[in-house]
């Protein structure tokens, strides 16, 4: 019994990390490489890659930042569940490390859903209009900045999220 | 990069959340009770609602 409760957690830390690898990795992409890169870029090229690139980015950028969030939650709620406050080992900063990361990856998850898709997305699909000959609407830009602002956002506190996660079984703040 | 405004604006609305979430978590820590947890959950509902007016 012992065992399948060990397996059950490492399948849940292994899916967190790899999907948290993911997410955080595209986020880096799109603020280190992808945004000053299509500054650069000539507009029809930017419109070339906006259907193919970034739509294909944005979808694995928005999932893996679900699984990410969602199993990062349910191994901490299982972790109370099956070990109680404070835990066998007394570790409660634990909790409360992993209870702040989660706090802002949550943020985060909010964020990419809530602004960075929503206006990605009316992005993307005026493109794609463009592409078919339909006139860009005059708001594009102001998506765009909205979009940008929010993933800067991200960007800045991927470092706290990081560090609580990576200080909860190592340095205990409080 | 640069200090573009979509950068000061994310890095200054992030830093705001991530000290309140450290004031939060230590008043927590000390009154064993989460209640001051929302108040970073508060301000970050705050950011979003600003950056959806951002004209």
């Amino acid at each position: 019994m012992a065992e399948a409760v060990e397996y059950y957690f490492v399948a849940l830390r292994l899916t967190h990390f790899l999907a948290g690898i993911m997410w955080i990795g595209l986020l880096y992409y799109f603020n280190f490489v992808q945004i000053p890169s299509f500054k650069e870029l000539d507009a029809p090229v930017r419109q070339a890659l906006i259907p193919k690139l970034v739509k294909r980015a944005v979808f694995w950028f928005r999932w893996s930042a679900v699984v990410t969030v969602l199993v990062g939650w349910l191994y901490f709620f299982s972790r109370f569940a099956l070990d109680g406050y404070p835990n066998p080992a007394g570790n409660v900063w634990w909790y409360y490390s992993i209870m702040a990361g989660g706090l802002l990856g949550t943020f985060m998850l909010i964020n990419v859903w809530g602004i960075i898709w929503r206006y990605q997305k009316r992005v993307i699909a005026a493109t794609e209009g463009a592409l078919a000959g339909k006139p860009a609407p005059p708001e594009m830009a102001l998506w765009g900045k909205k979009a940008v602002t929010a993933s800067r956002f991200n960007l800045v506190m991927s470092v706290p999220l990081l560090f609580f996660m990576a200080t909860a079984s190592h340095l205990a703040l409080f | 990069m640069a200090w573009s405004f979509e950068f000061r604006m994310g890095l200054v609305w992030a830093v705001i959340v991530t000290v309140l979430m450290v004031v939060a978590l230590w008043l927590t820590r000390v009154a064993e009770n989460v209640a001051p947890l929302l108040l970073p959950v508060l301000v970050f509902f705050v950011f979003v609602w600003w950056v959806d007016r951002i004209k």
